[in-house]
């Protein structure tokens, strides 16, 4: 190939006539799409809402083992540009990581490419989601779950030995169920 | 140009009225039925096309330049489609010999629009579509021919640039693929005298610049191995095969699963070894020089969900592959090993680090520095910094340990009480009590004011000039308290950035924050990165200091370690974007200007009073003046920045150089090769920036004295902009 790189972007001139025509099917990025997920604690319309996560450069990161490193998340995420902070999500009363954080990058292009290359891939061994947030506020770092970790691992009844065992509400039924030692 | 003329055949039969839909509606539909075209289909390819030549050709009363605008852009973006579309017009044409002709003007003002806005790859595109449309039957040969000519002649301009000619006679010659057949037996006399003239200048261009491109350093071309039998490295077909797998990923590489699919059902997947060619096309990528062609993490996650779709077959090539490269690591230029190394880490931790390791054992017996021990290393320890520690321990046979990653615990060396008789050790226990009760910036000054400075006989008043134990005590102490993980340190360098900023106040200061953080963290080089960018972030150091604790000799142990590079190269961004943001303040603040005076004028006012203009105007102006300091002084910086590290680069490849030359020892061993292509590296990596300072760089750093190891690197960059 010649030595002479292509640069699309830079050009002497605007790009006009038959160069602006774009195909709507090669624009598709469906991996950059919001959910449909809305934080029913967010202070504000479901429109600024949504407006902040079109907007935004932080993601939600979820299915993380209880066991994962700030060092480690930094260590994938920083693959898809510089970040910014890492907010480790925790029991509201054990203060211990408890499976989600927050991760925020100083441009938006970096997080798309993290919804683009990092999300549905492993960390620690396990498959991670990621998914827009609007922006971390202090006390969403802690689980909203009422035994203080995540809501889902409430309501979980497999064995996920890096989430803590079995759903807190089985580890209960299971602990009610304790043969008495006379 | 002229086209070949088909009898018109046209049976004059009216058409249906179709029912009516809003316009934008049926525009929308025609670029789907365009664009969807080819893909996978009850019906033939053939039998779609004639049906959507018959539906477009109905459509052309009403919606023909839509349906031209959307065929060329085709052309330009679907490259991998080029026969389909390419047919489809040939069909067009036949039905509606005006639309053919009106086509073919399209695309000859599309391209020469393309050439005016760089966008060469795309030209290309066209170029081959416009050749193709010889096959079908739309432009005669003798006008392709005709436009060869055109391009091959630019080789005879004179006081050109080389990419200029570069440019017409790779579009010429990757075009033959698809159009030379024809071409040769139509005009063989004329394509005799364009191949020879190819021919001659492809001898004479020069190739300079070519070793800062090279991936290898090899000279032969490495032998083609057992296995399936690909077409040659150098045959048409593989020519071809890997454009066009080239194109699918540049259309689709946001959506890996589809990206992935494409590329799997590329046409002729049971005649070619299809799993190799793929994985040999997105390994040329990842490995281009200066850089890919898109983030490196793509390219990491579109391997894995191939291995996905192709689980018995996949994942067996990219081992192979990656045997392959490994065996070539000695002549793999740096970057290039710095990409695999980052990419086979990544990889691995998503399939539990299975490896066998064992396979590799050869590189245990020799010299830690040579490439194979080094890549090996390089790998396990970012295959740590995605997991942890006593992981890889496990992982590794234990004649493996050598290689293996330093536990990355925190060094503090006012430990314990064995330590006491270091000067600052008690200064170092007040401050620890200090800090856990949660002592304020003042009082952290108060316990360091007593701090001796052993490089002055008697202290200033206030102590607060260069003193390194100071820093020592402070840094060690403050580090080790807020080692527990990023968070904690970041908040302590939050917290004390007023005692930071003073001790750091001088150059010497920096560079021995530096220091002592590397003393520190030396186990933990990842801490190290980010400690250094928070740093630099919140002023604490400069981005020279940086590169002179880079260069400096405590860290000549580390100096070809794959974190130091990314370092600097990270700190090398920071003052690029730096400039790039206040220059963007600058052209902000100025438009803001220009609005405001556009307001004041369109205003039919009776005010002509100059002071008011003045004072409204004032405060911008101000401004603009100040980012305009700001963006000089910006610059400056960076330029700085740049000659810093060129400098410390030429003394210590210079050091090398005539120590060798004395010593009558060969200049080339794997640490010369390591600074030789990390010079590089910069140059390749930042070379928009430096392209600014050529005059200087030519004049004040890379002038005709020096080695001409050293020098070859600058007429290599040069060459690339000749």
């Amino acid at each position: 190939m010649a030595a002479g790189g292509e640069s699309s972007r830079s050009g002497r001139g605007a790009v006009s006539g038959l160069l602006s025509t774009t195909l709507s099917g090669l624009n598709s990025d469906s991996y950059c799409e919001i959910s449909q997920y809305r934080d029913q604690h967010f202070r504000g319309s479901r429109q600024l809402q949504e407006k902040s996560l079109k907007v935004s450069s932080t993601l939600y990161v979820g299915n993380l083992s209880f066991y994962t490193t700030e060092e480690q998340i930094h260590e994938l995420f920083a693959k898809c540009g510089d970040v910014k902070r890492i907010v480790m999500g925790l029991d509201k009363i054990k203060k211990t990581p408890c499976g989600f954080c927050f991760v925020e990058y100083y441009t938006r292009a970096d997080a798309e490419n993290a919804m683009r290359f990092v999300n549905g891939t492993r960390l620690d061994d396990r498959i991670i989601r990621t998914d827009w947030d609007a922006g971390f506020k202090e006390g969403r770092q802690y689980g909203r779950g009422k035994t203080g970790g995540q809501v889902r691992d409430e309501y979980r009844t497999d064995y996920d030995v890096g989430r803590g065992g079995f759903g807190k509400i089985v580890q209960m039924q299971k602990a009610s169920h304790q043969p008495a030692v006379y | 140009m002229s086209r070949r003329r088909h009898s018109d055949d046209s049976d004059g039969q009216p058409h249906k009225r179709r029912r009516t839909s809003e316009p934008s509606e049926i525009e929308e539909r025609l670029e789907s039925l365009i664009c969807r075209v080819g893909e996978k289909s009850n019906s033939s390819l053939e039998s779609n096309l004639e049906g959507l030549a018959g539906v477009l050709e109905a459509d052309l009363p009403n919606y023909k330049s839509k349906i031209l605008r959307i065929l060329c852009t085709v052309a330009r973006l679907l490259p991998e489609k080029l026969t389909v579309y390419t047919t489809l017009v040939g069909l067009l044409n036949a039905r509606n010999y005006n639309f053919g002709g009106e086509f073919v003007e399209a695309m000859i003002r599309q391209l020469k629009e393309c050439l005016k806005v760089n966008m060469y790859n795309q030209a290309v595109h066209l170029v081959r579509f416009l050749s193709d449309l010889v096959n079908c039957h739309v432009i005669a040969a003798p006008s392709m021919v005709a436009m060869f000519e055109n391009f091959v002649s630019v080789t005879q301009e004179e006081d050109v640039p080389q990419v200029r000619c570069d440019w017409y006679i790779f579009a010429f010659l990757s075009s033959l693929p698809w159009v030379g057949k024809e071409l040769y037996e139509k005009k063989d006399a004329e394509m005799d005298r364009l191949l020879s003239q190819t021919e001659s200048y492809l001898k004479r261009r020069l190739k300079t610049h070519v070793p800062m491109l090279q991936v290898w350093t090899a000279d032969k071309p490495h032998p083609q191995e057992e296995g399936p039998v690909m077409p040659g490295s150098h045959s048409v077909e593989r020519f071809v095969i890997e454009e066009n797998l080239h194109c699918i990923i540049k259309s689709h590489w946001k959506e890996r699963k589809t990206c992935a699919a494409q590329l799997l059902s590329y046409p002729g997947n049971n005649k070619i070894p299809l799993n190799y060619h793929i994985v040999e096309v997105i390994f040329a990528e990842l490995f281009q020089l200066p850089s890919p062609p898109h983030i490196e993490v793509m390219y990491t996650t579109l391997l894995i969900e191939l291995c996905k779709l192709q689980p018995g077959s996949l994942p067996q090539v990219l081992a192979q592959a990656t045997e392959m490269l490994y065996m070539r690591l000695d002549t793999m230029n740096t970057t290039c090993v710095d990409r695999f190394i980052n990419w086979f880490s990544h990889h691995l931790s998503n399939f539990q680090f299975r490896w066998s390791w064992e396979d590799w054992s050869d590189c245990l017996t020799q010299d830690l520095e040579k490439p194979k021990p080094k890549f090996v290393r390089e790998v396990l320890e970012k295959c740590m910094r995605l997991s942890y520690h006593q992981r890889i321990i496990d992982l590794v046979p234990a004649s493996f340990s050598v290689l293996s990653p330093a536990n990355p615990v925190c060094m503090y060396k006012y430990a314990d009480e064995s330590n006491r008789s270091l000067p600052g050790y008690t200064v170092a226990l007040c401050l620890t009590i200090a800090i856990k009760n949660k002592a304020s910036n003042d009082e952290i000054f108060g316990i360091l004011k007593d701090v001796p400075n052993p490089n002055q006989e008697d202290d200033d008043d206030e102590g607060f000039s260069f003193n390194p134990l100071k820093i020592e005590v402070f840094v060690q102490t403050l580090l080790h308290l807020a080692a527990k993980s990023f968070s904690h340190s970041f908040s302590a360098l939050a917290k004390f950035h007023e005692v930071f900023k003073t001790l750091a106040e001088s150059d010497e200061g920096k560079l021995h924050v530096l220091r002592v953080v590397y003393e520190v963290w030396k186990n933990h080089p990842q801490m190290i990165a980010v400690l250094v960018d928070k740093m630099i972030r919140t002023q604490i150091v400069d981005c020279a200091a940086v590169a002179n604790w880079i260069f400096s000799s405590e860290l000549a142990h580390d100096f070809t370690r794959f974190y130091i590079w990314e370092i600097l190269h990270s700190t090398i961004r920071k003052m690029n974007k730096h400039v790039l943001k206040i220059h963007k303040e600058l052209e902000d603040t100025k438009a803001r200007l220009a609005r405001q005076h556009k307001r004041r004028d369109s205003d039919d006012d009776d005010d002509d009073d100059d002071r008011s203009t003045d004072r409204e105007d004032g405060p911008l102006e101000e401004q603009i003046e100040r980012l305009q300091e700001k963006v000089e002084s910006a610059q400056s910086e960076q330029k700085n920045l740049f000659l810093v590290i060129f400098q410390r680069f030429i003394m210590l490849l210079t050091e090398h150089l005539v120590r060798c030359e004395t010593g009558g020892i060969d200049v080339f061993t794997p640490w010369y090769k390591s600074c030789i292509e990390r010079l590089q590296q910069i140059f390749l990596q930042h070379h928009q920036i430096i392209q600014q300072y050529m005059v200087t760089l030519e004049n004040l750093l890379f002038t005709a004295e020096l080695d001409h190891h050293i020098l070859a690197v600058f007429q290599q960059f040069c060459a690339l902009q000749a």
